[in-house]
């Protein structure tokens, strides 16, 4: 099966920094694709770079087996991207956006009204498509932003940082948005530093690190294959964790390694089962009251955190 | 792509319009302006002017300036202090503070206080009221001038009147050279130089001596004669005496005899006409014989010729005696004045000694007078020598006067001729040797319309640079920024775009001000309707390509405003519409007769003033052409500096 999208060897530099650093995979047509990184770790440049807003030093982006750059205005045509910045007139109402945009694309006036009603209906705007933009909430905001980048009609759609600022409601549903678009046929490719959004929707994911793509393949894939701990997260008062890990680690207990997550702390170790009546002994040592613990099956996270370098 | 124009456009227009204070500045903005700047400068001249007078005295020079002065334009206040007058203008309670010196003369100066702060309206104060005072000053020069003529005139008389004093001079001049030539010549001839040695007075002393000695044998010899010459006197008078008596015997006896030949003569019976004288011829015998012959008694006629003889003899004979005794007389006389000759001669002759020795001692004195005489003379040859020369000068000099004379004579005849040929002669042709009118190219203005074309581009400017810069700037600042260069639209059509809705916008705004001025303040926008719009679109389009720049270069609203502020700012002040371009130094001069302000003002001045068509602008039309193009340039170059920012 000839991919639909095929970055072969892609480096781009801005000034002296190299940001993509020989990048190579591929989308297949239909796919939700993830892209999983690190803030500043050239998620944005390669998307960017994908739809020719910025042109590659060196290496090909084929989209089709043809060179994106030699194409742009059917690649134009072809790709929509969302952003996390909601890229449209915040003095327009939803239905002057979509206008406008779809003039932009050189759409037939009907077509661009009929997309209008479709996508607003899709995502759950059409009884606002004359409101002001900035009158809007963070997650229509959002959904209007998808609405104009699907306006066109694209055969593929990339979202950039799409539930980014969104509330863990309105990030459950514009990821049930967007699986409902890529049920329509649409290839999605979607960057995200959220393990937990690339996990629940993506079908292929590719994780990126200084310009790298370190690995891809499914969720389960990566899982299956670079999975070795469970996650124990651990809530107490006052919460000295550093005095608590530190003690762990005195006392021989096993951690991997550790991130905090809000008021918790996500300790990943091989053994949960006995690295609880570990952490359970220390905090009576330490006088901490546990207040909350569970225990998770191991995540994407943790294959990330192992490809990344986290603790 | 016109359709993606046409949505660039809408989506700009409808940004802008969105905000309901953005669509009232923009589409009432125009209208306040021109409202409020129609409603002020729709009349001509200054109004409202307040000016602080302090004069010390008052006279009628003072009360007849500030009549000239005390117009509608202009409200006098009276001030009671220098100091007041001019703390007054610095309070802004006057706008000019005029301080009148205690005597206002050729020397003393009015002070004019001014505010030059306030820039817009000093100049112009400044002008109207130095205009009074020049006609003020105008009327006093007239008058004075005036006086001047008179005097000139008189003067031009009074040579005419008086050059035969110079004539009178100049002769006077010549007669005394003349005299002094005479004099110099008389001078020199003076034998002064006599050789006083040829005065011999010794010689002449002893020869005086010598003539004493002559002179009294001479006065012997004198005497001597004199007394035999009264002896011969004597003698000759005896002899006189004689002879009378002689002659008195000889008298007796004719008068005897004529006694005789009258008795004679009688007896003889003769009548007169028996009678004639033979006298003639007693001396011819025949002749007498013959005259005997004729005549009747030959007696008669010989008593008669008798008696007549005897007659002549005696009288004869008393001429005779009388003469004799005229003789006696005359020796008697002759003996006195002999004698009286000897006194004489003997007290002249002793006058003549005296003399004489008077004239020996003279002499001697002579002798010593000569020597100082010698010495005078000397000195008063060189005198002499002196005084001719001092003269031979006095007569150069008066030589040189003569000529100076002449010279003075010329001057005063060119003094009158010139003041004879003054063709200027009248006090106007004084003080305005030539009359100066200034005559304005359009006439029945109001400052509202040479005012109008710098409004429209200071509209336009600030409108262009600030919506044009603010578009781009916003565009910028929008997420949808990204969004754009993602569509196949092409990338310039944004910039395009903002163009156009700059142009849009400005246009309407221009167009509202233009309507409102032609109908409500009566400005006539120009005859050639097609250039003044053509105009106002390129230099729409100069300055919207200018904030596109500004847009494009800078990276937030704030400092691309404050940037379009100052830059307008600039190019307004760089203007000639407060302070001249003329007035700046000539390099900064330089680069501001083709800022972009000065350049479209001076083309929509032309068009909208003068009704310039397009292709009569001149240089001005190119330089706008150049700069738009130069500008486009810049507006390309920015835009893909900006779009390069974007991508980073």
């Amino acid at each position: 099966m000839q991919p639909i999208i095929s970055f072969q060897n892609v480096f781009k530099q801005f000034r002296d920094q190299n940001v993509l650093k020989g990048i190579n995979f591929n989308i297949y047509q239909g796919e939700l694709f993830g892209l999983i990184g690190k803030s500043g770790a050239g998620k944005t440049t390669l998307l960017r770079s994908l739809i020719g807003f910025y042109k590659v030093d060196s290496g090909k982006i084929l989209y089709k087996g043809k060179e994106v750059t030699h194409n742009l205005k059917e690649i134009k045509q072809l790709f929509g991207f969302g952003t996390q910045d909601n890229c449209f007139y915040q003095e327009l109402t939803c239905a002057e956006n979509m206008r406008y945009f779809g003039k932009l694309y050189r759409l037939p006036k009907k077509r661009i009204e009929q997309n209008i009603e479709r996508l607003l209906k899709l995502v759950g705007l059409w009884e606002f498509k004359n409101q002001i933009a900035n009158e809007m909430s963070g997650g229509m905001q959002r959904r209007l932003d998808l609405a104009c980048a699907l306006i066109h009609d694209p055969k593929i759609l990339i979202l950039d940082e799409p539930t980014t600022g969104l509330d863990p409601t309105l990030r459950r549903s514009m990821w049930e948005l967007i699986e409902r678009i890529n049920l329509l046929g649409i290839t999605i490719i979607i960057s995200s530093h959220l393990l937990e959004e690339i996990e629940q929707i993506c079908t292929k994911v590719a994780m990126i690190k200084s310009g790298r793509i370190l690995v891809t393949g499914s969720p389960d894939q990566l899982k299956e294959l670079y999975s070795k701990n469970e996650e124990i997260h651990l809530e107490t008062f006052p919460g000295r964790y550093n005095i608590i890990i530190a003690t762990l680690i005195k006392q021989g207990a096993k951690i991997s390694y550790t991130r905090q997550e809000g008021h918790k702390i996500v300790l990943y170790v091989p053994q949960a089962e006995k690295a609880l009546h570990q952490i359970l002994h220390v905090l009576e040592e330490l006088n901490e009251s546990l207040l909350d613990v569970d225990v998770n099956k191991p995540s994407l996270s943790e294959v990330f955190e192992a490809f990344t370098g986290g603790k | 792509m016109i359709t993606e124009l046409i949505a660039i456009i809408n989506k700009n227009l409808r940004r802008l319009l969105r905000s309901k204070t953005s669509s009232l500045i923009i589409l009432i903005g125009p209208l306040l302006l021109i409202g409020i700047i129609g409603l002020a400068f729709n009349k001509t001249g200054l109004f409202g002017i307040q000016i602080g007078v302090f004069s010390e005295t008052k006279n009628d020079l003072v009360n007849s300036v500030l009549e000239k002065i005390d117009t509608e334009e202009f409200k006098m206040v009276m001030e009671e202090s220098k100091q007041k007058c001019i703390l007054g203008v610095e309070d802004g309670r006057t706008h000019l503070c005029l301080i009148f010196p205690p005597e206002i003369n050729s020397t003393s100066n009015i002070e004019f206080h001014v505010d030059y702060s306030r820039l817009s309206l000093v100049f112009t104060l400044l002008n109207v009221i130095s205009t009074k005072f020049n006609q003020q000053s105008s009327e006093m020069s007239m008058d004075l001038t005036k006086q001047l003529l008179e005097k000139v005139q008189e003067t031009s008389k009074t040579l005419g009147d008086n050059a035969n004093l110079i004539t009178t001079l100049k002769e006077n001049a010549r007669i005394l050279g003349d005299k002094l030539s005479t004099t110099v010549d008389s001078i020199e001839n003076l034998g002064i130089d006599t050789d006083l040695s040829q005065f011999n007075v010794t010689l002449l002393r002893s020869q005086t001596e010598q003539n004493k000695v002559i002179i009294g044998d001479y006065e012997e010899s004198v005497s001597t004669q004199i007394d035999e010459s009264l002896v011969q006197l004597e003698k000759i008078k005896q002899m006189v005496i004689v002879a009378r008596e002689d002659v008195r015997n000889r008298k007796k006896t004719t008068e005897n005899l004529k006694e005789s030949v009258d008795w004679a003569y009688e007896k003889q019976l003769c009548f007169a006409q028996q009678t004639e004288d033979l006298t003639p011829y007693l001396d011819d015998s025949e002749a007498l014989n013959e005259k005997l012959l004729t005549l009747n008694n030959p007696t008669c006629s010989f008593l008669y010729t008798a008696q007549k003889n005897a007659d002549e003899s005696l009288e004869t004979l008393e001429t005779t005696e009388e003469q004799l005794n005229q003789l006696l007389i005359d020796i008697q006389k002759a003996k006195v004045e002999l004698s009286e000759f000897k006194d004489e001669s003997t007290f002249v002759f002793e006058a003549a000694n005296t003399q004489l020795d008077t004239a020996i001692e003279t002499f001697g004195t002579i002798e010593t007078s000569v020597e100082g005489a010698k010495t005078q003379l000397e000195n008063i040859n060189s005198a002499k020598q002196t005084l001719s020369s001092d003269l031979s000068s006095a007569n150069q000099l008066i030589n040189e006067n003569m000529l100076t004379f002449n010279t003075i004579e010329g001057i005063f005849s060119n003094i009158q001729n010139s003041i004879s040929d003054m063709s200027i002669i009248t006090p106007e042709s004084i003080i305005r040797p030539f009359s100066t009118q200034i005559k304005p190219l359009k006439t029945k203005m109001k400052m509202l319309d040479y005012f109008f074309p710098s409004l429209i581009v200071l509209v336009v400017m600030f409108v262009s640079v600030l919506l044009a810069s603010t578009l781009v700037m916003k565009e910028k600042e929008t997420s949808a920024y990204f969004r754009n260069f993602i569509t196949p639209a092409n990338n310039f059509f944004f910039t395009l775009g903002n163009y156009l809705t700059t142009l849009l916008i400005a246009g309407v705004q221009i167009s509202i001000v233009i309507i409102i001025a032609a109908t409500m303040f009566k400005i006539n926008p120009g005859a050639n309707l097609g250039s003044l719009i053509v105009l106002v679109l390129l230099v729409i389009t100069l300055f919207s390509f200018l904030g596109i720049i500004i847009g494009n270069l800078l990276r937030n609203e704030e400092t691309t405003t404050l940037t379009a502020i100052i830059l307008s700012v600039i190019m307004f002040m760089f203007s000639s519409m407060i302070i001249p371009i003329e007035s700046m130094s000539p390099k900064i001069a330089g680069f501001a007769r083709i800022n972009p302000f000065v350049i479209s003002e001076e083309v929509l001045r032309k068009a909208i003033i003068f009704n310039r068509g397009f292709f009569e602008l001149g240089g001005s039309i190119t330089i706008l052409l150049i700069e738009l193009i130069v500008l486009f340039g810049l507006t390309i170059v920015t835009f893909k500096v900006a779009k390069k920012q974007a991508e980073e």
